[in-house]
């Protein structure tokens, strides 16, 4: 026969209907003959419902489950774009200004290309190893020779900055640099290449916004979790180079 | 994939998008991250559709979210498979010396219709390991073996975990109601 310290061992497991069958009959024969641990039992029953209703109510999310199907549906069409990092928001920088053209319907030919190797950059990238800035750089300068690193800058202004990994890759056959780095703590990366064919535009991808500029020197596409507001202004940052 | 398929995707998934929001939202607790991963785990549920068994799309669903959290927290996943040293608190018992956790069990409906701040804060306050499988069990309710699976570890560290998370968040309701008793003269 079960004692009363005994059954508040199996408390949770009792509630969850969780135990074994022989550990569930041993339980029910005492709480048959013992008021106070069936009582008790049937408070903490009370409790662990209460508390189940009073987290079960579901966010409203508004637009966001229509974008979704519509995306799931263009996505069942055709598969032309690894989705990973444009679902997670990618925006798409650039380092010399340029005017940002409103809305157009499809991303540009190379705004997928950016994209798709950047997906495929950062998974190939995800056991990144820590990097001091000075890596960084000199294998940015070993990549595009004559770049101009004075005006490069990681930071989203006024942000704490931690380098994580940067890779090496290969757009087309052009060489690219990936960097991953975590802003305020947020996982981030940018896909930084040359480019001559970008087309300017500032485009909604999904419930965000992908901004899309061109430059013709180098084409930046920064994944993270930070809102377009942010990542416009750190490519100004890098404008300069 | 073809049509038929996409429509039976998101027929499934219209039955139980409002509880992975909600699951993803009460993990991450910022909406904008916890959209992004629903959405992200959306796409590669459908990117890999054609594997699912047919069996509990639910839990499956689950898994992929559960995932993608854990990608979001790079902690998590070594937090729920650490193994938990025993401690005084894996003892119920233990609740019994807790004066205002009295009040809570003694009328459970009334308390708890009151407590409903302090009970989402308490569960914000939960280790992300905890939260995460006190959710898939009490909320959700995936049973025991289904967690263990979705998240890759033993049954017995579900249990742990989720006996921490339950005595944590009686302590702190036991808490917060003994502060309302007081404050409320
Ligand atoms: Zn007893
Ligand atoms: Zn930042």
């Amino acid at each position: 026969m079960m004692r009363c310290e005994e059954i508040v061992r199996y408390w949770g497991a009792y509630l969850d209907s969780e135990l074994g069958p022989e550990t569930q009959i041993e339980m029910s024969a005492h709480l048959e003959q013992c008021p106070e641990c069936a009582d008790r039992l049937g408070k903490e029953q009370q409790v662990e419902r209460k508390i189940a209703q009073g987290l079960s109510d579901t966010p409203d999310w508004g637009a966001f489950w229509g974008d979704v199907e519509r995306r799931v549906r263009a996505k069942g069409r055709s598969r032309i774009l690894p989705f990973r990092w444009m679902a997670i928001a990618a925006s798409l920088l650039v380092l010399v200004g340029v005017a940002f053209l409103a809305t157009r319907k499809d991303p540009s030919p190379m705004a997928r290309l950016a994209l798709a190797h950047h997906q495929a950059g950062v998974e190939a990238a995800r056991e990144g190893v820590a990097m001091d800035a000075g890596s960084v750089r000199a294998l940015l300068r070993e990549s595009f020779p004559g770049i101009d690193l004075a005006a490069l800058d990681m930071a989203c202004p006024g942000h704490e900055v931690r380098l994580q990994g940067v890779r090496r890759i290969e757009v087309d056959g052009k060489p690219a640099v990936l960097v991953r780095y975590t802003c305020c703590s947020k996982p981030m990366s940018v896909l930084l290449m040359r480019t001559e064919d970008a087309g300017p535009g500032d485009e909604p991808i999904g419930n965000r916004r992908v901004w899309i500029a061109a430059g013709t020197r180098f084409i930046a596409c920064a994944v993270g979790g930070h809102d377009a507001g942010i990542l416009q202004r750190a490519a100004s940052a890098w404008a300069g180079a | 994939m073809s049509t038929t398929d996409t429509t039976a995707f998101l027929k499934h998934l219209l039955a139980c998008r409002e509880e992975l929001a909600r699951f993803a939202s009460r993990m991450l607790g910022d909406r904008t991250e916890a959209q992004d991963v629903v959405q992200e785990s959306v796409l590669v549920a459908y990117r890999k559709y054609a594997k699912f068994d047919g069996g509990n799309f639910r839990g499956w669903m689950f898994a992929i979210v559960a995932r993608e959290v854990m990608r979001e927290r790079r902690n998590l996943a070594r937090q729920l498979s650490e193994t938990l040293a025993p401690s005084e608190i894996d003892d119920f018992a233990s609740l019994d010396n807790m004066d205002s956790y009295a009040d809570v069990r003694r009328d459970p409906e009334r308390v708890l219709d009151q407590l409903g701040d302090p009970l989402r804060q308490a569960l914000r306050d939960l280790p992300d390991a905890q939260r995460m499988v006190f959710l898939l069990r009490a909320v959700e309710g995936f049973r025991y073996r289904q967690i263990a699976e979705m998240l890759h570890i033993p049954v017995g560290t579900v249990m742990t975990h989720l006996h921490r998370a339950r005595w944590k968040l009686r302590e702190r309701l036991g808490a917060a109601a003994g502060a309302g008793r007081k404050g409320g003269g």
